[in-house]
């Protein structure tokens, strides 16, 4: 640091060397203020050593002020919208004045209108002399806000570029070690009968009611903004959570899904937004993962079978390019991509006829992000009808047949992907 | 948590390393060898040195003191795999004990005085349970309630006397013996048995590691959490009233205070044996190994002689000793690991 | 009695000196006197046959008695328990005591507005009650010191207590000290004590290891009720049972049981009924003014009572165990 080695044992004698670190997961403790989550290490305090909380206020509301973040330093952390989280995130690592500020993935959860404005904002600390160190996986973020870009891949340094004297593609191509080809598959528009039929389905705390078709064969797109009512929608489609009205038919004939349980038996998958936290089993393998949905057919008699089970883990391991030593390697331990197709790969067990997919390219590597969306392209040609959420929009018009746009828990347009555009879907989901 | 040995399987990643070596490591990573090597060199230690440790009284005696416990650690290593821990067991088996003498005075035939201390440990069981998941109390206060609430229904009916006078066709469960070896004991091996191959390999209990792996993704996954939780407790009140009826048959007196402070010993048995209080880790064999350990411990202080004063200063000593050790061991081997591959 | 009556009388009765107390407890005094038990651990069996003597004393004495306490082994809940009992203001109170000192205000002050307490079984030694009554922890040691010295004569004695608990603690100490005075050619001291935890299960487990350790063991003197059924059956296990003396501590159906099969050679029974008995008397006398060991007691500041009174122990074997049943 400014020449000299250093050598920091923990994140501690880090930020005292100036050097502050905003991590992909948040790292804030939820029930306590926003102020007192900008200053964990050094509240101010009285001469009764008690904490001076008129000051902490006053603190806080100075750095929030000098970062244009608008929240209130009194608000509890677990109140904010989670890109409001990711701005305090970020308040309190700059709140230690820091030299060195190294963020990783800080969009990751934050939707485009979002991500600009935070953009804005390390713009302006660099021009203030603040370093920079951004790690993403979104080319476009990199290439607004960077001097000069770094490529790792698989753990290996590749190579570090001036902006100025590269193209997106050159930079992909450093990331995979291949020409990468498009992102997005090409669609076909052979679309079959109706598959899901949802009517008059009610959310708690909206009176809006949301009815749409999934065809066989076909990706049907849920565009919105975060909290629109996208997840919560699909989530009480498979049962997960319970839905105030409403009624839902497959191939035509009425079915009430009480728990996961029922949706699964009748071959619905579902993979959660959040792959760590609800989609996988992070400790345990591989195996153990791909089956968790499937134990019954992996077992004869009620006793499992170590010889199916190697067989279907081994399967999918292969067919979806999974990296790993093997199969009985910890979740944990594999890269984000991996993690999310293995995930992928236990919906892909029960042989599912429809498949929702919450944000299935979140945090993940450009090389697995395409080859989940070509793995999709080619689930939907085998006939299963998929539902895609998520917040990227080039995603949605990359991959979607037809687009269905929420706003406050409601449908409130519907797009083919010929007429689709960003700024018509922007438009919808602001509820204009 | 899986030792299965199962072949290495490789797909696009670039190092192969070799079956055997890799089997080799997974069987020396499992906790399990671990122990099973703490144990054996303590047995030798304790047989040079005092040179009456493995005398066939010797080892049945200590058997004999873990047998019961045994049991126990059936249900206990369910509910801390599940995400949670049964904090009752002490007291349900003081209560089943006291149900069984009761039926037993009360002149019921013996298979169904049995019935009758095991269901009342399954129905704690279930009401721990159905708090746990329908009123969603945790875990920890569900079963420290029932702790109290066992113990004083144990207290309550017996007016705090002891129960004695029970028919000697009885005890026959916890004092006879077939093939040389003590009923108690056979007993205990076929719960260890049964309860470890369940565990295991039975696809219904398998539940119970995805549950306590992450509770949302295993609904997620078609998983019905609250009837496998549900389950676990009832199965770990019913084998701890089985426990407390084998002990009445042993002793030949139930006593309201049974057992009182099991509850932890059994809970350090199967952290040590490898589960974790995070839930969705543990085996039933790694259970047991906690137990043997601390039943070796405990008997080669008498042998050696250690002044009783100091006997609970030494156990505490060792199990930190323990599983301070193997948890450093696993760290050494994860970080060796990571260089390789780096 | 009508109000004017009432008045008189007590006016009298405080004129007469007799007692420096106030007209509530002395109306009562000319009724049916209330006298009330104070225990902690209140559902244990053990407390019962003391209940039981006060009861008998109190038929005797034509009075009322009460039994109260804390379930639980709380010092907080047992003073509050105490504090609320004196409030009520019975004529005397017997009671136990959860730990020595913890009390003592509270009888202190109960003493000096006239309330009479007596100890039993655990004492308050620096508090100004009237009398304590119990057994000698320590001669209770010394008495199975000499039931098991006399049966063998020669070899090594274990002993299974609590060591932690100090009155298992002084039994054991009674115990060795007099084996080592009297019995020269028996072997014993701390590294033959086995702590059974207040278990069966930690006696059987403990007494195993230990008969392993040291195969010549004869005697064995179980400290607590539990020892004694968890030593029983570890010397069942062991195939001992026939050649190793053993004596237990207090008893209930199971130890009378082993009694009468030959599995325990004797128990030692506590006096808990003298205790609720003579302690009952002990309150009634000084609140009804019976005794006058010196001209005046009170002026003197000193206890009319024996301020220690041992119970004692008695030796449960085959030939009289029967008496102890069903009582």
């Amino acid at each position: 640091m400014d020449g000299q080695p250093i050598t920091p044992a923990n994140p501690r004698e880090a930020l005292a060397l100036g050097i502050a670190i905003v991590y992909q997961e948040l790292s804030m403790v939820p029930t306590l203020t926003v102020a007192e989550n900008i200053f964990p290490g050094h509240l101010p305090t009285n001469r009764f050593g008690m904490v001076n909380y008129r000051q902490l206020y006053q603190n806080a509301a100075q750095v929030l002020e000098k970062m244009q973040v608008h929240v209130n330093p009194r608000a509890l952390v677990e109140t904010l919208s989670i890109a409001n989280q990711q701005l305090v995130e970020i308040s309190k690592a700059l709140s230690s004045n820091c030299k060195v500020l190294i963020l990783d993935e800080p969009t990751s959860a934050l939707t485009d209108t979002e991500a600009d404005r935070l953009l804005k904002l390390l713009h302006r600390l660099a021009l203030e002399g603040v370093s920079i160190l951004y790690i993403s996986h979104k080319l476009n973020e990199v290439f607004t806000l960077a001097h000069r870009i770094t490529v790792l891949r698989d753990g290996r340094y590749i190579g570090t570029e001036k902006t100025a004297d590269v193209t997106p593609d050159q930079i992909i191509r450093m990331m995979v070690g291949r020409e990468l080809g498009a992102m997005y598959p090409s669609k076909t528009n052979q679309v079959g009968s109706p598959l899901l039929e949802v009517q008059d389905l009610t959310l708690p705390n909206s009176k809006a009611r949301n009815s749409f078709k999934l065809n066989q064969g076909e990706i049907l797109g849920f565009a919105g903004l975060i909290g629109s009512g996208r997840s919560e929608l699909a989530r009480s489609v498979f049962g997960a959570d319970s839905k105030v009205a409403g009624r839902i038919f497959l191939n035509g004939s009425p079915v009430d899904f009480r728990s996961p349980q029922d949706a699964i038996k009748h071959g619905l998958g579902y993979l959660p937004e959040d792959r760590k936290a609800a989609g996988l089993f992070l400790e345990m393998s591989i195996r153990l993962n791909i089956e968790a949905a499937v134990i019954s057919k992996v077992s004869t008699n009620g006793f499992l079978s170590p010889t199916k089970e190697r067989t279907l883990a081994e399967r999918y391991v292969q067919q979806l390019a999974i990296s790993t030593p093997g199969i009985e390697q910890e979740v944990r331990r594999l890269s984000g991509g991996n993690q999310q197709k293995t995930l992928v790969a236990k919906w892909l067990a029960i042989k599912p006829n429809i498949l929702i997919v919450d944000e299935p390219t979140r945090g993940i590597d450009v090389g697995a992000k395409k080859e989940i969306h070509f793995l999709l392209r080619q689930l939907a040609e085998s006939g299963v009808g998929i539902i895609i959420i998520s917040s990227e929009l080039p995603e949605i018009l990359g991959m979607s047949d037809r687009i269905l746009v929420m706003h406050e828990s409601a449908i409130v347009a519907e797009y083919t992907a010929e007429e689709a555009t960003e700024e018509k879907i922007i438009r919808s989901a602001s509820g204009q | 948590m899986e030792t299965t040995p199962s072949a290495p399987h490789t797909t696009t990643s670039q190092d192969t390393p070799n079956a055997n070596s890799n089997f080799l490591l997974r069987l020396l990573r499992a906790r399990e060898a671990t122990l099973i090597i703490m144990i054996v060199l303590i047995g030798i230690a304790l047989q040079l040195i005092t040179g009456k440790f493995l005398t066939t009284p010797n080892l049945n005696a200590i058997s004999l003191g873990f047998a019961t416990s045994a049991i126990i650690v059936v249900g206990m290593t369910a509910a801390l795999v599940s995400g949670g821990f049964d904090l009752s067991v002490g007291s349900v088996f003081a209560m089943g004990g006291v149900t069984v003498a009761l039926a037993l005075r009360a002149e019921l035939p013996i298979p169904i005085a049995i019935l009758c201390g095991v269901a009342c440990g399954a129905l704690a069981g279930f009401i721990n349970g159905f708090l746990i998941t329908q009123i969603q109390i945790n875990p920890f206060i569900t079963t420290l309630g029932m702790l109290g609430i066992a113990r004083g229904v144990s207290l309550a009916i017996t007016q705090g006397l002891p129960i004695a006078g029970l028919p000697p066709d009885f005890l026959v469960y916890g004092q006879g013996q077939n093939l040389g070896i003590p009923n108690l004991i056979l007993i205990a091996i076929i719960a260890i048995i049964v309860g470890d191959i369940l565990m295991r390999r039975s696809s219904a209990f398998r539940q119970i590691y995805y549950v306590g792996g992450n509770e949302e993704a295993a609904r997620l996954s078609g998983i019905n959490v609250k009837r496998v939780v549900l389950a676990v407790y009832v199965l770990s009140g019913l084998l701890a009233g089985l426990a407390g009826v084998l002990s009445v048959s042993r002793f030949t007196v139930a006593d309201p205070g049974a057992g009182s402070g099991e509850e932890l010993r059994i809970i350090a048995a199967c952290i040590i044996g490898g589960c974790s209080l995070r839930g969705g880790k543990g085996t039933v064999i790694g259970g047991l190994l906690g137990l043997i350990f601390v039943g070796f411990i405990n008997n080669g202080m008498v042998l050696l002689r250690v002044p009783v004063y100091w006997q609970q200063l030494a156990m505490g000593v060792v199990l930190l000793l323990a599983v301070g050790f193997d948890t450093i061991s696993q760290r050494w081997q994860l970080r060796a690991r990571g260089k390789k591959a780096g | 009695m009508n109000r004017r009556e009432f008045l008189k009388k007590s006016s009298t009765a405080a004129a007469a000196g007799l007692l420096a107390s106030h007209g509530l407890t002395l109306a009562r005094a000319q009724g049916t006197q209330t006298y009330t038990m104070v225990t902690f651990l209140s559902g244990i069996s053990y407390w019962k046959d003391a209940y039981r003597g006060m009861q008998d004393a109190a038929e005797y004495l034509g009075v009322e008695t009460q039994y109260t306490g804390p379930t639980e082994y709380d010092i907080t809940a047992q003073a509050r328990v105490l504090d609320e009992t004196i409030a009520q203001q019975p004529d005397g109170i017997v009671l136990t005591v959860i730990q020595a000192d913890a009390l003592q205000p509270s009888i202190d002050s109960a003493i000096a507005s006239g309330l009479p307490i007596v100890t039993f079984d655990a004492d308050s030694p620096l508090s100004k009650r009237y009398s304590f009554l119990g057994t000698g922890n320590y001669q209770a040691g010394v008495v199975a010191a000499r039931y098991i010295g006399a049966q063998i004569g020669s070899g090594k004695a274990a002993v299974i207590t609590v060591p932690s608990q100090n009155n298992l603690a002084q039994r054991t100490q009674g115990f060795i000290d007099t084996i080592k005075a009297e019995y020269p050619n028996i072997v014993t001291g701390d590294e033959y004590i086995v702590d059974n935890q207040n278990t069966s299960e930690a006696a059987a487990s403990g007494l195993s290891a230990l008969l392993q350790a040291e195969p010549d063991i004869t005697g064995v003197f179980s400290s607590n009720a539990q020892a004694a059924i968890g030593a029983a059956q570890a010397l069942r296990e062991a195939g001992v049972i026939e050649q190793v003396q053993h004596i237990g501590f207090d008893f209930d159906e199971g130890t009378l049981d082993l009694i009468d099969n030959g599995q325990l050679g004797a128990t030692l029974a506590q006096g808990t009924w003298q205790m609720g008995f003579w302690g009952l008397m002990f309150a009634y006398m000084v609140r009804n003014s019976k005794i006058e060991s010196v001209s005046d007691w009170q002026a003197a500041g000193i206890s009319p009572l024996p301020p220690g009174v041992d119970t004692g122990v008695v030796v449960i074997n085959k030939d009289n165990s029967k008496f102890w049943r069903a009582s």
